[in-house]
């Protein structure tokens, strides 16, 4: 009985101990699971808003800006010249092929035929003459290119 | 020989909790580093979105400078002959502008002169205050406020705005 009790008391201990240890691991594990999708939420940061703010600093020629462009395109026309060069500016600020400008209702500007939109960025700008809104929220989604 | 396999049992134990408690350590550090990193990624999207609005601030003002002209029924500039008045008129309309960009990003810009000097060749409209302009942020884990000139002034000759 007693050599039993030898052979048990250790087992137990172990088996106890591995137990507090599970439990342990287990707890860290979930608080680490809720952890990340919080910090993935956070976390999810890209080039998109930094990108939109460098396009709009560019000139578009030596009077007119790219933000003036953008801003004023519904009063004074978008033409192809306007957008190759949007174009153009793009592909330096993204590195992508990929690309879409748009604001809270339409699309402004869009290039490639992306599969996934998985940089997001946006700021806001003046618009003149705007009967909504004097400002205007514009999104950047782009691709990056590999992805 | 039954003592040593106590002895082997505590040892494994001891083992096991060392092991775990290291990597627990280990990934929840790496954790916090995330968390701060998120932190900061915060303020740049908030630096980023005051920088723009700040850029918007030349056009905002030559908008209210031209609306102003258009609500005075004025062809252009040389036509107006209360400066005053007209002044006042740039800056009811610059404000607007103000009230609408703090309503939708929360970027307050504080109240402020507007200047007007010209030639005959120039007109140069001013937008100066003596406060900055403001964005502040807070939740539970974070809060902070950043700070910008709001001051700027704008070139228009012959009726045309001349951007830097």
């Amino acid at each position: 009985m007693k050599s039993i009790a030898i052979i048990t008391i250790p087992i137990l201990g172990l088996i106890a101990t591995l137990t507090i240890v599970a439990s342990v691991a287990v707890f860290f594990y979930t608080v680490k699971y809720h952890l990340e999708i919080i910090v993935e939420e956070e976390y999810d940061y890209n080039n998109a808003q930094l990108a939109l703010l460098s396009l709009i600093s560019h000139k578009y020629n030596e009077t007119y800006s790219m933000y003036r462009l953008i801003s004023e395109r519904d009063l004074n026309g978008f033409d192809e010249d306007m957008k190759s060069e949007l174009e153009r500016l793009i592909k330096i600020t993204t590195f992508s092929d990929c690309v879409k400008i748009s604001n809270q209702t339409s699309i402004i500007f869009e290039m490639g035929n992306c599969k996934s939109w998985k940089n997001e960025g946006w700021i806001y700008i003046f618009k003149p003459y705007n009967k909504e809104s004097l400002v205007e929220k514009l999104v950047m989604v782009y691709e990056e290119r590999g992805s | 020989m039954k003592k040593g396999a106590v002895e082997i049992a505590l040892a494994v134990a001891i083992i096991i909790i060392a092991v775990v408690g290291f990597y627990s350590n280990v990934m929840i550090g790496k954790q916090i580093t995330k968390k701060e990193l998120a932190k900061e990624i915060k303020v740049i999207e908030t630096i980023n979105l005051m920088e723009a609005v700040k850029r918007g601030l030349p056009y905002a003002l030559y908008y209210s400078f031209e609306e102003a002209l258009k609500r005075g029924g004025y062809a252009s500039f040389s036509e107006v002959q209360d400066l005053e008045n007209f002044r006042l008129n740039v800056s009811q309309i610059f404000s607007e502008y103000r009230e609408e960009i703090e309503e939708k990003t929360s970027v307050l810009i504080p109240f402020g002169k507007i200047n007007i000097a010209y030639s005959d060749e120039e007109v140069n409209v001013s937008f100066y205050s003596s406060g900055l302009m403001k964005y502040k942020y807070a939740s539970e884990e974070l809060s902070f406020e950043i700070f910008d000139n709001p001051n700027v002034t704008i070139r228009v000759k012959k009726g045309e705005f001349l951007e830097e």
